[in-house]
């Protein structure tokens, strides 16, 4: 991330929608890879991305400096990224029941998805697979670490949980993923 | 280091580069002599290490800009008929340290006025009976020294008086 004066935050927090527009540019790019990521999808990605950025204006001036921004931003882009999530997935239940999906494929949002949204491309495809595989706390420490390139002393803090957790997350995470390409393996072989 | 201890730092923090330099000379010396380590860590760098470094990043769209844009200038101005609500509401409250200042003012007058007015009563209700009592001994007095309520003397004051004329 390319590094942000306090002097910006501070015209951002006080309202010039020009410092806010640089913070912006500047950090968008890791909000909306994390977002995706866990999200799985375009749509998804965009409708995280623009709450984390309404919520950092909001909570702006109240930003003291004492994580780094990177640090509270990829904390905020978590928080509200697994509540879209939770919500969304809420709402489906609601929306769908099985029996429906099942007799009428067309109104399954996540086959919809698939065609139309998820993210292309064989590899990528292959990380979207490897990831669908983990729970959300593992993914996210995945993702923060494998693909942010954060160190587990960052996560720890933009997660808020400790540096032994991170770990032990990253190893469970890891031991799923190796068993899931044994697997994979297997099945290419039979 | 037991091959389960390894085996537990190739996962993590060999993996990721959060290992100290006798760490990492520990566990090279490790790989090189136990066969399953060193399959472990081979696997675990093509499997799930590699595939991670070579994906590319994602730009956000141009139009999400446009979008956080229009919300936050949205909510910064409310809409005219809601900026006139609040304002009206706005006048009709009071404002909480206001609210507690009157209530607290009104209290001690309360207070004051229920301690000190007994005090009060009992003090004038005193003084008038004071004054009475006052009224009566100098009637009295006078009507028993022989001056008549017109002031006129009808008596000398004394039996002794009255016996030798």
């Amino acid at each position: 991330m390319h590094e942000i004066s306090e002097d910006m935050i501070t015209e951002a927090a006080d309202g010039d929608i020009n410092a806010f527009e640089q913070i912006y540019k500047k950090t968008s790019g890791f909000v909306y890879n994390v977002a995706l990521r866990l999200a799985g999808n375009k749509h998804d990605a965009e409708e995280i991305t623009q709450d984390v950025f309404i919520t950092i204006h909001k909570k702006l001036s109240g930003y003291r400096f004492e994580s780094s921004l990177k640090t509270w931003i990829y904390r905020i882009t978590y928080n509200l990224s697994i509540n879209y999530l939770k919500k969304r997935s809420k709402e489906r239940h609601r929306n769908i029941s099985y029996d429906d999906a099942m007799a009428n494929p067309e109104t399954n949002l996540e086959a919809i998805e698939a065609k139309t949204d998820k993210i292309e491309e064989d590899e990528e495809g292959h990380i979207e697979k490897m990831l669908s595989e983990l729970n959300p706390d593992q993914k996210a420490c995945i993702i923060l670490r494998s693909l942010e390139g954060l160190s587990y002393r960052e996560i720890a803090e933009a997660l808020k949980i400790n540096i032994n957790t991170v770990r032990s997350r990253i190893k469970r995470a890891r031991e799923a993923l190796l068993a899931f390409r044994k697997n994979e393996a297997t099945e290419c072989e039979a | 280091m037991t091959c389960k201890k390894i085996q537990e730092l190739l996962l993590t923090d060999y993996a990721d580069g959060e290992t100290n330099a006798g760490q990492n000379e520990m566990i090279r010396k490790h790989i090189v002599s136990c066969r399953v380590c060193k399959e472990l860590e081979a696997k675990i760098q093509a499997d799930i290490i590699r595939p991670f470094q070579k994906t590319r990043r994602m730009e956000p769209p141009a139009h999400l800009w446009y979008r956080v844009k229009t919300t936050i200038e949205s909510n910064q101005k409310p809409p005219l008929p809601a900026l006139i609500f609040e304002k009206i509401k706005k006048s009709f409250q009071i404002q909480k340290p206001v609210y507690a200042f009157s209530t607290a003012a009104i209290m001690l007058f309360i207070a004051i006025i229920v301690t000190a007015s007994p005090h009060y009563f009992y003090k004038i209700r005193n003084q008038q009976l004071a004054n009475k009592s006052l009224e009566d001994q100098i009637n009295y007095l006078t009507r028993s020294n022989g001056y008549a309520d017109n002031g006129e003397i009808t008596a000398l004051g004394t039996g002794i008086e009255e016996y030798f004329l």
